[in-house]
């Protein structure tokens, strides 16, 4: 966390301004088919000063990612610049012409974007990649070129550099094709560097030793950061302001401390309350609604979700005003907080029952695997009780969920569930079993039939395991479990394409309740969510498991995500359980090294600092 | 001490994915062969009878069939006969046709070769064609041109060889009078002759199998075009060449590839059917002949080759798609 800390510079907001980047006015929009424009970002005024790092948050969907490209002066197809100017110098990138823009990208401006393993060529050896960039701008040939490769390598910790650069990227894990993108951007000393959630998808401590890596960079290359995140606690302790974006529109801009500790939005209130958070064990919750698909004219574009709304706020557009300490702001409550009584509302403790699942002696090896990737794992499960089980990625978490589940047959050791051993594969076990244990998986996209509507989706398990409910029983169910995870009647004939990626997630956990499971398996289920829409995922999965004293067991890599679901953890590296324990107990004193490095790896928002009121 | 050899091969292979995979394919490649070669033996000689009638024709008594198995050997078990004839076409002897009297392999072999030169030729044309067109469209998807060279791409796949190659033939041959409709004149003609009796049957394949590898080229070229790391090449301010082959062709390879393979193969039967329209004298042609004349040993000759062509492409192809993919070197 220090090292993180030392990435701020010591530009404060008041200083003088020297602006290298300084976006005024910018609109832009996505053409649609029918040959209108549906606007996407209205009127955003942005300045990046000298050695700044500026933070961008907001929900998917809100801009931020296309006003990130438009810092650099790219149009995306089908984007539309609708006016607006980005200067940076002396020269406004939107009139450039693509000539000579080639000559600012990867020279003067650099951008990473997320998911390193798409962001780079798959059929090319790194140091081609890194190169690339060098022989363009720097002219680097020969021995020259080679050194600098290694020299970038080796600066972004990538294990033996000279062998790396013949590697293809998917030799590497995640995190290092993420650290071989920064190199990729930083090879040419850039002064602006512009990173795209560089961190989502990966674990909480790949996350923080990438941010790590980035502070050390930032500080020593003296280069000004924009840093889009949805991830507000990442900013509190990464960046030197805040700009807070809604709709296309900037909502509220600040020092990052002022935005955390004196949020005046509205929005970036419910954004804090919608993280789930060490300090603050309780169920976050969600922010009702979805963000508009475009920019709102003439109201406010958080009217419809927000608490505070008055007749004023849906009449006229409202503008930016800008109160002590150069805060930003665009509500017209923004002075009148709520008297709003806390949304944290605590957890209802949960009633372990009679002992449902027994893992004895678990040992699992994938095909060609020489180790095996889950060592002797032993646990025990209660009826309505939540286990959660944290850890790095390739710590077995996974794979000892699809043990349990009978997808992945183990090599050694046995499943009881309710005192009967259960058979290796799902197969094998009676369908009585099968409906018993029920799992979600991590990716709806790829866990729900995409030809199927979302009626048949949860008709299936009702035919497979409920028999005997008739046509009728059926479609009174099937409403029952719409109205459980809150959604309307009319996706019933939707396909899981037409739906956001939290509804999707819906229907997955309501497929897996339709079954009426007894243990439910959940594989990191909010991971590919936003934090709003995990929030009412969360919500409503401790609801529904706690009504109906299903046992659950939640695989997850974000501890603060655990410390509120949980009543026991579990902490597993290298397939083995490294500690395990009541929740409160664990994240309180934690008595592994292990757990303590996880720990203070979580970016937390602070305790004192949450907006209750 | 062999059982030794065999570990630190394996060991090695083990360090040495791209190698284990070329053996791999190699083993596999061979084992089709072999299998092959037994179904078309079989299905051309498991009955020695009609091996005998296919040769001697309709108006033979049954003692000069009789006669006939005896002398060429037919009345041996099939297993002996498969493993006679098979040691005979792994040195190149086909044996003797009892149609023709020549020896299969000096009929069989100058045929083998014009077909080569035309599958060359059509491949030397049509592959940088088809890619180059690709490229062409996907740099304006959904402009004009790509739209209407996708109409024209749609109707020519629908269009039967045949039908192509005597539109052709009515076009060039007949109308414009340009072009020999006829390609005997490769038998015996001068070299001008030679040169303009390919023309037509190579225009032909090429129409025939490139609006396919078009299509696939294209859509997987405009994916790439589209994809987060050709994004990433265009913000680091790399050249337009270096992005189009570097980073949206070069990764768009495996199914364009795999495409081509499939289009050569198609090609190895299409051939017959080229060959027939304009009387070049291929192997494809030499084939339809050999089954109208009931020569068997020149049929199984003619397909063997066939077949083992289908399999040194697709191996070919399987190596070249490991070789730009570096994911599947890794299998």
């Amino acid at each position: 966390m220090g090292e993180i800390g030392a990435m701020k510079s010591t530009v404060s907001a008041g200083v003088a301004d020297n602006a290298l980047l300084r976006i005024s006015d910018l609109s832009l929009a996505y053409a649609t088919p029918g040959g209108a424009f549906n606007e996407v970002v209205r009127g955003v005024d942005l300045t990046l000063r000298r050695g700044e790092v500026l933070g961008l948050v907001g929900e998917s969907g809100c801009g931020k990612s296309t006003t990130a490209l438009a810092a650099m002066g790219y149009r995306s197809p089908g984007v539309r610049v609708l006016g607006g100017q980005v200067w940076l110098g002396g020269t406004d990138l939107m009139s450039l012409p693509l000539a000579e823009l080639r000559t600012i990208w990867g020279r003067k401006a650099a951008f990473v974007s997320q998911q390193a393993n798409l962001a780079l060529n798959p059929s090319l050896r790194i140091g081609q990649q890194i190169a690339d960039p060098l022989r363009r701008h720097m002219g680097l040939r020969g021995a020259a070129l080679l050194r600098r490769q290694i020299e970038l390598l080796r600066r972004v910790e990538i294990p033996d550099p000279e062998r790396a650069i013949r590697r293809y990227p998917f030799e590497f894990s995640g995190g290092q094709q993420q650290r071989i993108a920064i190199a990729v951007a930083l090879s040419c000393e850039p002064e602006l560097l512009i990173l795209d959630e560089p961190t989502t998808g990966l674990d909480a401590t790949t996350q923080a030793h990438i941010s790590v890596l980035l502070g050390g960079l930032v500080r020593e290359k003296g280069v000004s950061v924009i840093y889009v995140s949805h991830d507000l606690a990442l900013l509190h302790s990464i960046a030197d302001r805040i700009a807070v974006m809604y709709a296309g529109q900037i909502v509220e801009v600040g020092t990052a401390r002022a935005v955390v500790t004196a949020a005046l939005h509205p929005y970036t209130r419910a954004l804090m309350l919608a993280a789930p958070s060490l300090e603050r064990p309780g169920m976050v919750s969600g922010i009702p609604g979805r963000p508009p698909s475009s920019t709102v004219k003439d109201a406010c574009a958080f009217a419809d979700r927000c608490s505070q709304v008055r007749d004023a706020c849906i009449s006229a557009d409202v503008p930016l005003t800008v109160s002590d300490g150069g805060h930003v702001v665009r509500c017209l409550q923004a002075n009148e907080r709520s008297a709003a009584a806390s949304l944290l509302r605590p957890l209802s403790p949960a009633i372990a029952g009679e002992p449902v699942l027994a893992v004895r002696g678990l040992v699992c090896t994938h095909r060609n695997a020489s180790a095996p990737t889950i060592r002797h794992i032993d646990l025990d499960l209660r009826r309505g009780e939540t286990l959660g089980i944290v850890g790095e990625s390739g710590s077995g978490k996974s794979t000892l969920l699809r043990a349990i589940a009978g997808l992945l047959p183990p090599t050694a050791g046995s499943i009881e569930f309710r005192g009967e051993t259960l058979a290796a594969t799902v197969s094998g076990r009676p369908r009585a079993q099968r409906g018993e244990l029920q799992m979600v998986f991590q990716n709806p996209d790829s866990s729900l039939n995409p030809r199927h509507t979302v009626r048949a989706i949860l008709s299936r398990p009702l035919r497979l395991f409920r028999e005997g409910l008739g046509r009728s029983g059926e479609t009174a169910e099937i409403e029952r479990l719409l109205d459980a995870v809150q959604l309307p009647r009319l996706v019933l004939d939707r396909r899981p394409s037409e739906l956001s990626g939290g509804q999707k997630q819906r229907i997955a956990i309501a497929r897996a309740f339709a079954a009426r499971p007894a243990v439910l398996l959940c594989d990191e289920i909010t991971s590919a969510l936003d934090v709003s829409v995990q929030a009412s995922i969360l919500e409503l999965l401790g609801e529904l498991a706690a009504q109906r004293g299903v046992a659950t067991i939640f695989v997850s890599h974000d501890l603060a995500v655990v410390r509120m679901l949980a009543s026991r953890t579990m902490v597993m590296r290298h397939g083995v359980v490294l500690e395990s324990g009541p929740t409160a107990e664990l994240f309180s004193a934690p008595r592994h090294d292990y757990t303590r490095t996880l720990l203070a790896a979580v970016h937390d928002l602070p305790r004192c600092e949450v907006p209750t009121q | 001490m062999t059982a030794k050899k065999i570990t630190e091969f394996l060991a090695h292979l083990r360090g040495a994915p791209g190698q284990r995979v070329v053996l791999s394919r190699l083993g596999f490649a061979l084992a089709t062969l072999l299998l092959m070669s037994l179904i078309t033996f079989a299905a051309t000689s498991i009955a020695p009878e009609d091996v005998a009638r296919n040769a001697l024709g309709r108006e033979v008594t049954q003692g000069q069939v009789e006669l006939f198995i005896h002398d060429k050997g037919l009345d041996r078990p099939f297993a002996v006969r498969y493993a006679e004839w098979l040691a005979g076409a792994a040195t190149g002897d086909f044996g003797v046709s009892a149609v023709t009297g020549r020896d299969v392999r000096a009929d069989v072999m100058p045929r083998l070769g014009n077909t080569v030169v035309l599958a060359l030729l059509a491949l030397v044309i049509g592959v940088p064609l088809s890619l180059g067109v690709a490229v062409y469209m996907a740099l304006r998807m959904g402009g004009w041109q790509d739209v209407s060279l996708l109409a024209g791409t749609t109707v020519l796949t629908a269009l039967p060889e045949f039908v192509t190659g005597m539109g052709l033939v009515l076009l060039f041959g007949v109308t414009l009078g340009w072009l020999p409709i006829d390609s005997t004149a490769l038998l015996f003609g001068s070299a001008f002759d030679n040169l303009s009796a390919y023309v037509l049957p190579v225009t032909t394949m090429v129409l025939v199998t490139a609006p396919y590898t078009i299509r696939i080229a294209r859509s997987s070229i405009c994916e790439s075009l589209a994809s987060a790391h050709t994004r990433a090449a265009i913000l680091n301010g790399l050249s337009r060449r270096r992005i189009l082959w570097a980073y949206a062709v070069l990764p768009a390879a495996t199914p364009i590839i795999n495409t081509l393979a499939l289009n050569l193969v198609y090609l190895i039967s299409g051939v017959v059917v080229i060959e027939n329209v304009f009387n070049f004298p291929g192997i494809g042609r030499r084939l339809v002949e050999a089954i109208t004349t009931g020569d068997t040993y020149t049929v199984q000759a003619v397909a063997l080759l066939m077949g083992a062509m289908f399999i040194i492409i697709n191996l070919a192809a399987d190596l070249m798609a490991a070789y730009v993919n570096p994911r599947l070197r890794a299998r």
